[in-house]
């Protein structure tokens, strides 16, 4: 009982430390909805934090204005000059008979709605509990282009050494230069979880890696997506009419994956990945099926594309100077028992590879009948002695004849 | 280096598993592609999951040298039993072929 119950503590003290609460702060779902509370209410139930429609954007001004409101942010102690934070904008277009002339118009190309077309900022307002607000300045490192109007990164804000907490977070949309698009809106989303980066992090390379490393995937992908066509081609098309049809060895040679060899091999892989560094996000879906054929809360011709949330690896937390010291704890706390436990069953199994009774022993016959030393003959003795050391106990304990015969 | 030393250990395991398994496996495409698809995508699950596992370590945070005990002692808790195993086969069958 004591064991499960430190168990339990520990997996308590685990999940509490594995969210830190000093860096990773909770953000109040509720959010304020300055122009059309009904849609916005409808949208926070398809998962994610969602911002407000922006007011309508008309293309001769030179900017716009959206707003994200964060409730109840608990800042962590001490000066933290960056928060950030994924966001995911979709540009809405809001003459619809224009865009889908652009859409179907292979001349007009979707260039002219790209998010990136003209140049776009952020800045926002933070409030504090006291009521004061201050201007920050907000920048967008961008991950992925899903379509030519929605554009998901990660949005760095700067608090400029701020030391008081703060309530809330406005974020403002700004662009800058002409864009073809006479009137739009733009849509603000983001996933819920804020990163405060403290004055003396390495800033200005967590996100523009990230990003730079996505880009690279991307272009790996569609490189190996080439070559797979190129691989389809060749094999089904060509060398198959010209080898011998309906031959029983036609295939073989032809065949390139290594499934079984990667099944096999999958402990060996794991053991591999655990020592590899982590470079690529999570990824978790969203959908927005149901939002997009709910016709109360979008427009008629409105449709927002299905998008990728990205959770970034955590080496930039860890590496920080400031964590250092936690880590050190951190890792008294989770690598002792890891390596504490797999000490115990590493010596179960040395024990288990020389113990002369253990059933893989067993399958050593030696074949040894000519032998002067035989396994079998050795274990057979070690029975014998148990038996004889049993029966001389039961012999002392109960007379010579033994409990069965009282 | 221990983790080199790991590295290369796996690699070339993984590529003389490789070379022995090519055979069997394209027999199997060849006579049950069915169970070849199952295959694949037991394969791809795999894969999945292995791909999380750098992400999950990273949000452990143990150092690397944490890491590179653990995978060595598992590497040792695995390999033990294959490596004893694999002497007493040898062993077993130098006495059935012998002279």
């Amino acid at each position: 009982m004591k064991k499960y119950y430190l168990i339990f503590v520990f997996s308590l003290l685990s999940l509490l430390f594995l969210f830190p609460l000093d860096t990773y702060a909770y953000v109040d779902s509720s959010w304020h909805t300055p122009w059309d509370s009904s849609s916005v209410n409808s949208y926070t139930s398809y998962g994610g934090y969602w911002g407000s429609w922006s007011n309508r954007v008309v293309g001769d001004n030179t900017s716009g204005e959206a707003y994200i409101y964060f409730n109840n942010i608990q800042m962590p102690q001490g000066k933290n000059d960056y928060l950030e934070f994924p966001i995911f904008v979709y540009l809405q277009p809001l003459n619809v008979e224009a865009y889908t002339d652009a859409d179907s118009d292979s001349n007009n190309t979707h260039t002219d709605y790209h998010f990136f077309g003209a140049s776009y900022t952020f800045d926002g307002e933070i409030g504090t509990p006291e009521g004061n607000t201050s201007n920050v300045l907000c920048t967008l490192f961008p991950s992925s282009d899903f379509s030519p109007n929605v554009v998901s990164g990660v949005l760095r804000c700067n608090l400029n050494s701020l030391t008081s907490t703060f309530n809330y977070l406005r974020v403002r949309f700004n662009r800058q230069g002409s864009s073809t698009l006479e009137e739009y809106r733009v849509f603000f989303g983001t996933t819920g979880w804020v990163n405060f980066i403290p004055h003396d992090a390495d800033v200005g390379t967590n996100s523009i890696v990230s990003a730079q490393n996505q880009t690279t995937q991307a272009v790996q992908d569609a490189t190996n997506a080439i070559e797979s066509q190129n691989d389809i081609l060749t094999d089904s098309s060509t060398s198959e009419a010209n080898s011998s049809a309906n031959s029983f060895f036609s295939n073989f040679g032809n065949h390139t994956d290594s499934h079984l060899t990667n099944i096999i091999t999958a402990p060996l892989t794991l053991f591999n990945a655990m020592t590899t560094a982590c470079t690529q996000p999570i990824e978790i879906p969203l959908s927005f099926n149901n939002l997009n054929a709910d016709n109360t809360t979008l427009n008629t011709g409105e449709h927002i594309n299905d998008s990728t949330v990205k959770i970034p690896c955590y080496a930039n937390f860890w590496n920080r100077n400031d964590v250092q010291t936690f880590r050190s704890f951190w890792n008294l706390l989770i690598g002792v028992p890891c390596i504490y436990g797999l000490l115990v069953l590493l010596m179960k199994v040395i024990n288990n590879a020389v113990d002369p009774l253990n059933d893989e022993i067993m399958t050593m016959t030696l074949d040894s009948g000519q032998l002067p030393y035989s396994m079998e003959l050795e274990k057979e003795m070690y029975r014998q002695d148990i038996h004889d050391d049993a029966r001389e106990i039961r012999r002392n304990r109960d007379g010579h004849y033994g409990g069965m015969l009282k | 280096m221990i983790n080199k030393i790991l590295v290369g250990i796996v690699a070339f395991i993984i590529s003389l598993v490789s070379n022995i398994l090519t055979p069997i496996e394209t027999l199997i495409y060849t006579v049950v592609p069915d169970l070849g698809n199952a295959m694949s995508y037991l394969d791809n699950f795999i894969n999945a999951i292995i791909g999380k596992v750098p992400w999950v370590v990273s949000i452990l945070g143990l150092t690397p040298t944490t890491m590179s005990i653990i995978t060595s002692l598992l590497t040792a808790t695995v390999m033990i039993p294959l490596i004893t195993h694999g002497i007493k086969l040898a062993l077993k069958w130098y006495n059935v072929l012998k002279p």
